[in-house]
């Protein structure tokens, strides 16, 4: 009776931003990012990339309740770097991954599909021989 | 690329039903976030508008309309072109964000009349129910469904059933009728090294089909300092969408949720520079 909309968990209302830059007080270099309308798919993708970066001390996210569809994601870095660039490189990084999964999927899939082909056709072939052969 | 992964994939099966590949070299939160994907955010096609005309049958209405939407409908290459229906430009409904089905059965005999899949017409020829298409291409073989055509109601003598349905684009997240895949089997570290799981007696559980172990051991040694690399995946289909192109959309939709947050990412961070 009182369900939201299931789509309210990815479809952004208006005025509400995808991402927002809050910066910590206590700490430099360290930066909270909220994400609106995103889940575990992609936070736990993040997290993980950013821990791999040798700038960031500290990388965490969490969701602070299940029924607000978003997450909070905090990063530490180091003085050489700032939050918001090891973030868009840490993207960048996952991009390139997925890119590149991509295109070796593509390829090594390729005998596969066409060996369904190649096998439609020769048992196409197999069905109008029988088919001939019956006539005579 | 300073920190990304290169993953490798060895396919090991590609059926029209079913998929099983391993996956190397990347991240278990990776992997995972594929496998999520595949579940919740693949688009396919299923009916999610109907207005019922006449139902005289032993089913209610709001019945008939949901076992609608959870029949699979064949949405390869059909649904990538479509554009979801919040998003169009038209008003109510168009040939690029819906497809029309219309279903008309009235038993006039004295036997029972089930109401299939077969008696639902569709004004797009590629979107069909999964079980007509197969009907169609003259597949009869399967190793996992029963490919007759799919029950929606039976009519005695004398009942009606007249509807018409829009069948829209979603994905999983949204209703699972809009799921692509029966199953998506995710299995890594088979010989628990890793211990992420802990038996009380290893010797009672049976053994991975991914199993590296021998005849009398139960578990591997414990590795403490490495973490999951090898992950071996196994989608099984619906017939809604083939399972590699179930994949290559899983990837794809990562992309877009990645590069729309760099997008919104770097306009924030501009903003905050001019502030």
């Amino acid at each position: 009776m009182n369900a939201p909309a299931t789509f309210e968990s990815f479809y952004l209302f208006d005025g509400e931003k995808k991402i927002t830059i809050e910066k910590d007080t206590k700490v430099q270099n360290a930066a909270i990012f909220t994400v609106n309308k995103e889940d575990h798919t992609l936070a736990n993708m993040l997290r993980a990339q950013l821990l791999k970066d040798p700038n960031v001390i500290f990388a965490g996210y969490k969701i602070p309740h299940p029924l607000e569809h978003k997450f909070i994601l905090r990063v530490q870095t180091t003085p050489e770097s700032n939050p918001s660039e090891a973030l868009s490189n840490a993207i960048t990084d996952l991009i390139s991954e997925m890119s590149l999964l991509e295109e070796r999927f593509k390829v090594f899939s390729a005998p596969f599909l066409l060996g369904q082909v190649l096998d439609l056709h020769l048992l196409q072939d197999a069905l109008k021989e029988k088919q001939e052969s019956a006539f005579d | 690329m300073p920190h990304a992964n290169q993953p490798i994939v060895s396919i090991t099966e590609l059926t029209s039903e079913n998929l099983k590949f391993i996956l190397t070299d990347t991240d278990l939160s990776v992997a995972n976030s594929l496998r999520r994907t595949m579940i919740a955010e693949v688009p396919t096609l299923a009916v999610d508008w109907v207005q019922i005309d006449q139902n005289t049958s032993v089913l209610f209405d709001e019945f008939i309309a949901h076992r609608l939407g959870l029949i699979p409908l064949y949405s390869e290459d059909s649904v990538e072109k479509m554009t979801y229906s919040r998003d169009c430009q038209c008003d109510e409904f168009c040939t690029n964000c819906s497809v029309k089905f219309s279903l008309h059965v009235t038993n006039d005999e004295d036997s029972t009349r089930a109401v299939t899949t077969a008696d639902m017409v569709s004004d797009n020829p590629d979107v069909l129910p999964v079980t007509t298409r197969r009907r169609q291409q003259g597949d009869d073989s399967s190793d996992y469904v029963d490919t007759d055509e799919i029950l929606i109601v039976k009519l005695r003598k004398g009942q009606e059933l007249r509807l018409t349905a829009y069948a829209k684009k979603g994905f999983g997240k949204e209703h699972a009728k809009w799921n692509p895949t029966a199953g998506v089997a995710f299995e890594y570290d088979p010989d628990n090294a890793f211990r992420h799981t802990i038996f009380p007696l290893p010797s009672e559980w049976p053994k991975s089909e991914f199993t590296e172990l021998e005849e009398d051991q139960h578990e591997a040694a414990f590795d403490p300092s490495s973490k999951p690399n090898k992950f071996f995946l196994n989608i099984e289909g619906t017939g809604v969408l083939k399972p590699e192109t179930v994949v290559l959309t899983c990837i794809s939709v990562l992309k877009k949720k990645l590069s729309d947050l760099q997008t919104h990412l770097s306009q924030e961070m501009h903003s905050e520079e001019m502030s």
